[in-house]
């Protein structure tokens, strides 16, 4: 029931942090920027925790957990990617919304590359 | 200003923790069921949110707050790395398309009921 009640509270963290970062970000334009960045650093830092607890890590079970699945999982977002891709169709804009798609799946999988490596070679 | 951030962060709370529960009982070797019906289930809803102008507490609360965090798209990068590391190549581009395509799909649906 604890463990419920972390990763409840570190949601609601993640995805104040989301918001936040969304509303320092002032940036002129239909490229939906703030959400491309959240998911971009979401996943690169995830993947990074993943993979040190995988490989024998210092964080117990709970807290990875509780940062992974509580804070990082509510501070990315998939149904804002989907919607904004959306919205950039019926606004007409094709090409951008085509773009959004390809370099968050294609970004995110460099992240998770990033991250995966990283804490490789930060354990060994 | 502090309450866009208090429904933002109780519907982050609701979000998230019904994602644990869906996860953890979906999610198979096979294909992380739960993830893809979070992220299709959010997708939808958002859709339906943005398409019906609600105030901008409600919007905060119910699409930035609730569908934000019971979708995650970090969750979705790591698991189609991994199946795509393990060799399981299938999975991971079936999953990805499967994922983006409906994800979309339902957007669209929710955005123009």
């Amino acid at each position: 029931m604890r463990k419920r009640l972390y990763i409840g509270v570190a949601g609601a963290f993640g995805a104040s942090t989301r918001l936040l970062v969304g509303q320092l970000l002032i940036v002129s334009g239909s490229f939906p920027v703030a959400t491309f960045l959240v998911n971009m650093v979401g996943t690169f830092v995830l993947c990074y925790i993943v993979e040190r607890a995988r490989l024998g890590g210092s964080l117990s079970p709970l807290m990875v957990t509780v940062i992974t699945t509580g804070f990082l999982g509510a501070f990315t977002t998939f149904s804002a990617v989907s919607v904004e891709t959306v919205e950039l169709l019926s606004d007409g804009f094709f090409g951008l919304a085509g773009t959004y798609v390809a370099s968050s799946l294609a970004g995110g999988l460099a992240m998770a590359t990033l991250g995966f490596s990283l804490a490789r070679r930060c354990s060994s | 200003m502090i309450w866009h951030f208090i429904a933002v962060g109780c519907g982050g709370f609701i979000g998230a923790l019904l994602r644990y529960e869906v996860s953890t009982k979906l999610n198979r070797d096979r294909l992380p069921y739960g993830t893809l019906l979070v992220n299709s289930i959010g997708s939808f809803f958002i859709g339906c949110i943005i398409g019906s102008n609600l105030s901008l507490g409600w919007t905060l609360f119910l699409a930035t707050g609730v569908a934000g965090a019971l979708t995650t798209y970090s969750t979705l990068m790591k698991e189609i790395w991994m199946y795509w590391a393990e060799g399981r190549k299938f999975q991971a581009i079936g999953y990805t398309l499967f994922t983006f395509t409906v994800g979309i799909g339902l957007a669209y649906l929710g955005f123009s009921l």
